[in-house]
């Protein structure tokens, strides 16, 4: 089954992003800076996501995980390619057009000290949503006070600022004010990661509750594989900036097809002395090339163990190469890694 | 049997700030042997890092510490700063968590390879450049002689930190100090990094002290563990017994809330609350707010490091039974409106 | 399981409230202020300032309030005892106290009270530097900000003027407006002045905006539809405020030394109003012969300018710390 006929069976998808590419340009020096080169921090993306799910986009730095959660978002305006929120196209949208859009569409950001402004009081940096969308008045505040409690916070901590609690309550802040306008899909772009171990799981379990009584869907990004393979529903991997494999959780992690994926899995370390010291782990050669200059063909072809003439020449396309889930590598084989 | 070549013994560290004294390591004992590697776990606020820096004396002057540190025979906190600088690097080398500032940026790696060497032994520059091309190989850095000229921006990180790795190994150190090496890399790159330092540890024969949060890097290579939270040992023993059979309730809190890479587990079990202001610890036992096996003893006394039911375990609880008892101990941290 | 029976366990326990939060509950505002008045030289410069302008303007009264001082600076008189001082400086030693006298810092070469004088022209010299310190911070910040925020063309016109600007020295152009424009009063002089000091401010309130563009609380924003008005005014302004009322400070230290080196050399404050500058220019022959009337405005110009800066490094290091932070 091809991908084309994948999105036109079933285009009633919450939100469905095809061929998504966003470049960066880099410009030279001089007086007036002409552009030199680009960024091609995503280079043709597409999935899809439906309500009351988990999407998981897990890739190392520098694949474009959250340059395309930024994207969807129109956070970066798309250089091409769709991205259809509820059948609605999302990237021909003017400014003024996309804000009310905005309300089912939020974000929850990584770092929970800098995605807080620092001089706000945690009540109006929650209730700041409504406000901009015109909502005033009590309504709001008694909103704020219910969006606290729900995230675990106290509400009457609530004329407080962010820099009185802790990482993982600000982080819980985030989401409260991601939930202010009652969204239908929640970018969230790494989370836990700037927390704790012992508070990750608190925020972890947050998020899945929510889900759970409030129907959202979730596109989760991050690069931590063992949280992804607990929260998500679908996977991605991604690398330098495209899809390598996206299937059911239990496809990508128990039957992983892609050699970077393979990798990947060997490389994440296991909380058991036994079972990592006896692991066969892939260890791969050299670096991740420049995005400003990908490899021509398979971008993965420089550290791949299988690689051919053929994958210099022919990029590999994200189908089904029969193992039930979509794979982009001509050499795609089921290999057990965890 | 193999020797001890280190014995810290109820060191303590305090740093005076606007809100008072803030002590950051609270009377923490461990040792290690030759060629072992000795994990130091813990989150924010535990104080691991600030008790490997008053290993190696860097800590800023403001800092106040007492206790004592035994390096082979010596008494390092008594040492003259001319004798620490002969330890410091030669026979205590560290590596530090983000490679890209470690290193001047002016100078070529070769150079700051070479200058760390010629610190350590009288020889003439182009014989250290030499023992630095070494070294850069010894790591994996593929064609050494070329990289050996290059500048550390030029280095990816990966690369920079076996850069580092090599730095910290090239005068043939006793101890190498890691603190949180892999936790700036991606996990391929980190896979890649710790072997790198599990092979170059046995060729120079060195112990490790690593210091980390991630229990997965720990699985992988430490021998001994210690626990520290809020600034002192709460469990020490050796690597499986941390797994199998902790009897920390911080311990198995810690083990109940990461999520397992190689199964969908269920519910993940969160430990409720945060790690506590040093200003502003509580009484007893700093961890008894978040605990659920909190008594009133835990409350007004704070347990010691004390020895349990096994063999090189020792544990700072009150309750430790309750948790050697428990069939899984990560159960305790279960709330009770949830059911499995 | 019925989800709706689920209870979160909230983060915050109600009987250990305090425990939670990590540091003393100060805003940001009451940290600022309490390393301020610790600063020693800030908190001297302040009153050394203080001093100034509460006996600048009091003295001989400003406008039409009345002063205390009996004299005023316009009106000619006899020399007594050829203009000296009458301020004693040395007090106590010849057994007579601390004596004022009817001319403390003694009179001009046609007799006028050199204490009004010089109080008069501490007022306008205080004036110009405080209007340059206002006039400049506010076109320094909103074209700052402009650029900083929008980018693109706007951020390119507005970087290559201030470009422009910053190479004329200021000096040579004020005296070439001073020159044409001085004799409109000092309150022109200030504004015109203004309009050529604003550009080092408008670079510092920039690089402000462009770090702070990135800061993921004003992506927040801008995921929710704040306008652009909003993101400005409520995020990123607020943000800065350090960095602008630094500035601001040091703007006014550096206005004074200015207004008084364009006096001095002719181009700044004109007859028969008078300034510090002016003073020290118009009686630098007496230099040898009657040093009173160069020395008293040259000490309130040295005070006010050393003041100024005590109180902008005070106030830098308030808003920017250098903690020892503690990595555990």
């Amino acid at each position: 089954m091809t991908q084309a006929d994948d999105t036109a069976a079933t285009s009633s998808h919450l939100l469905e992003v095809e061929n998504l590419v966003k470049e960066f340009p880099v410009k030279g020096g001089g007086l007036i800076r002409r552009t030199v080169g680009a960024v091609q921090a995503v280079s043709d993306v597409s999935f899809h996501l439906d309500s009351g799910e988990t999407l998981g986009l897990v890739g190392e730095s520098g694949c474009g995980k959250s340059t395309t959660g930024r994207a969807v978002l129109q956070l970066h305006k798309p250089t091409s390619g769709s991205v259809r929120y509820n059948g609605r196209e999302l990237t021909t949208l003017s400014q003024k057009e996309m804000r009310p859009v905005r309300r089912d569409l939020q974000i929850v950001f990584q770092d929970p000290y800098a995605s807080l402004n620092p001089k706000m009081p945690v009540n109006d940096i929650v209730g700041e949503p409504m406000r901009v969308h015109g909502i005033r008045g009590p309504q709001v505040m008694d909103r704020v006070a219910d969006l606290l409690e729900r995230v675990g916070l106290n509400p009457e901590h609530g004329n407080r600022y962010p820099h009185e609690f802790s990482g993982g309550q600000r982080q819980r802040v985030g989401v409260a004010r991601a939930l202010a306008l009652d969204p239908k899909i929640i970018i969230l772009d790494e989370p836990v990661s700037a927390l704790d171990v012992s508070v990750q799981a608190g925020i972890v379990n947050l998020l899945e509750e929510l889900q759970g009584q409030l129907g959202l869907a979730y596109l989760f990004i991050a690069h931590d594989l063992s949280v992804i393979r607990h929260i998500s529903d679908r996977v991605a991997v991604m690398y330098l900036g495209r899809i390598v494999e996206i299937g059911t959780r239990t496809e990508v992690y128990e039957q992983s097809s892609h050699p970077y994926t393979q990798a990947l899995l060997s490389s994440a370390p296991i909380a058991d002395p036994d079972k990592e010291r006896a692991r066969e782990r892939i260890v791969l050669e050299g670096d991740v090339p420049s995005p400003v200059d990908p490899p021509s063909g398979c971008r993965f072809r420089t550290r791949c163990w299988k690689a051919q003439d053929i994958c210099a020449t022919e990029t590999p396309e994200l189908v089904d190469r029969g193992t039930g889930h979509r794979v982009a590598c001509h050499f795609a084989e089921v290999r057990e890694v965890v | 049997m193999s020797t001890e070549i280190l014995n810290v013994s109820d060191l303590t560290v305090g740093f005076p700030t606007d809100d008072g004294l803030v002590t950051a390591v609270r009377g923490v004992s461990y040792s290690l042997k030759e060629r072992e590697v000795l994990a130091i776990v813990g989150e924010s606020g535990s104080g691991k890092s600030v008790s490997a820096m008053a290993l190696m004396g860097l800590l800023p002057k403001t800092a106040r510490i007492t206790g004592s540190i035994r390096f082979r025979d010596e008494e390092v906190l008594d040492m003259t700063p001319r004798r620490y600088r002969e330890i410091r690097g030669q026979n205590i080398a560290m590596i530090f968590q983000d490679p890209m500032t470690s290193m001047n940026p002016v100078y070529t790696v070769g150079d700051q390879l070479a200058e760390a060497y010629r610190s350590h032994h009288r020889v003439e520059r182009k014989v250290a450049l030499g023992k630095a091309v070494e070294m850069l190989d010894r790591v994996g850095i593929p064609q050494a002689k070329d990289r050996a000229r290059s500048y550390p921006h030029e280095f990816s990180g990966g690369m920079r930190q076996r850069a580092m790795i090599a730095m910290a190994i090239i005068n043939s150190p006793d101890i190498i100090i890691a603190d949180e090496p892999t936790t700036a890399l991606d996990v391929t790159v980190q896979a890649q990094i710790l072997e790198t330092l599990v092979e170059v540890k046995d060729s120079v024969n060195a112990a490790v002290i690593l210091i980390t949060h991630d229990l997965g890097v720990v699985a992988g290579m430490a021998h001994r563990v210690l626990v520290m939270y809020a600034g002192r040992g709460v469990e020490r023993c050796d690597v499986e017994d941390i797994y199998r059979r902790p009897r920390m309730p911080y311990t198995a809190g810690l083990l109940g809330s990461i999520p397992a890479l190689d199964s969908a587990g269920g519910k993940l079990h969160p430990i409720a609350g945060a790690p506590p202001s040093l200003i502003n610890l509580p009484a007893g036992c700093p961890f008894s707010p978040r605990c659920p096996l909190v008594s009133d003893r835990c409350q007004t006394e704070e347990p010691q490091l004390l020895a349990t039911d096994l063999a090189h375990h020792e544990v700072a609880c009150h309750n430790w039974e309750q948790v050697a008892a428990s069939p899984d101990p990560t159960l305790i941290f279960r709330t009770a409106a949830v059911e499995a | 399981m019925s989800l709706s029976n689920l209870r979160l366990e909230p983060e915050i326990k109600a009987d250990a409230p305090e425990r939670e939060f990590t540091i003393k509950a100060r805003t940001q505002g009451q940290m600022v202020r309490a390393r301020f008045f610790r600063h020693r030289g800030a908190m001297i410069g302040f009153g050394a300032i203080m001093f100034v302008v509460i006996i600048a303007y009091t003295s001989i009264g400003f406008g039409p309030i009345p002063g205390w001082w009996g004299l005023d600076f316009s009106s000619t008189g006899e020399l007594v005892n050829e203009g000296r001082p009458t301020l004693d400086l040395i007090p106590f030693v010849d057994g007579d106290g601390l004596a004022i006298g009817a001319h403390p810092f003694g009179q001009d070469t046609i007799g006028r009270d050199y204490f009004a004088l010089t109080m008069r022209g501490t007022q306008i010299s205080l004036m110009v530097a405080f209007v340059i310190g206002i006039l400049s911070t506010f076109l320094g910040t909103v074209a700052g900000a402009i650029s900083g925020y929008y980018g693109g063309t706007s951020e390119a016109v507005i970087m290559r003027f201030t470009d422009l600007l910053l190479t004329i020295p200021v000096l040579i152009v004020a005296a070439v407006v001073g020159q044409g424009f001085g004799d409109s009063g000092p309150f022109f002089l200030a504004v015109v002045l203004s309009l050529l000091i604003w550009t080092y401010l408008a670079r510092l309130v920039r690089g402000e905006f462009l770090s702070l563009r990135e800061k993921e609380f004003v992506e927040a924003a801008r995921a929710m539809g704040a306008s652009s008005t909003r993101i400005i005014f409520r995020h990123m302004l607020p943000n800065c405020i350090g960095t602008i009322i630094v500035s601001a400070t040091l703007t006014i230290a550096a206005a004074i030394l200015i207004e008084a080196a364009l006096s001095y050399l002719g181009f700044g404050v004109q007859s028969p109003d008078t300034s510090l500058g002016l003073l020290i220019s118009t009686y630098q022959t007496a230099f040898s012969t009657r040093p009173w009337l160069f020395w008293w405005p040259g000490l309130f110009i040295i005070t006010i300018a050393l003041s100024v800066n005590f109180i902008g490094d005070g106030l830098r290091d308030a808003f920017d710390p250098r903690q020892t932070r503690v990595r555990a």
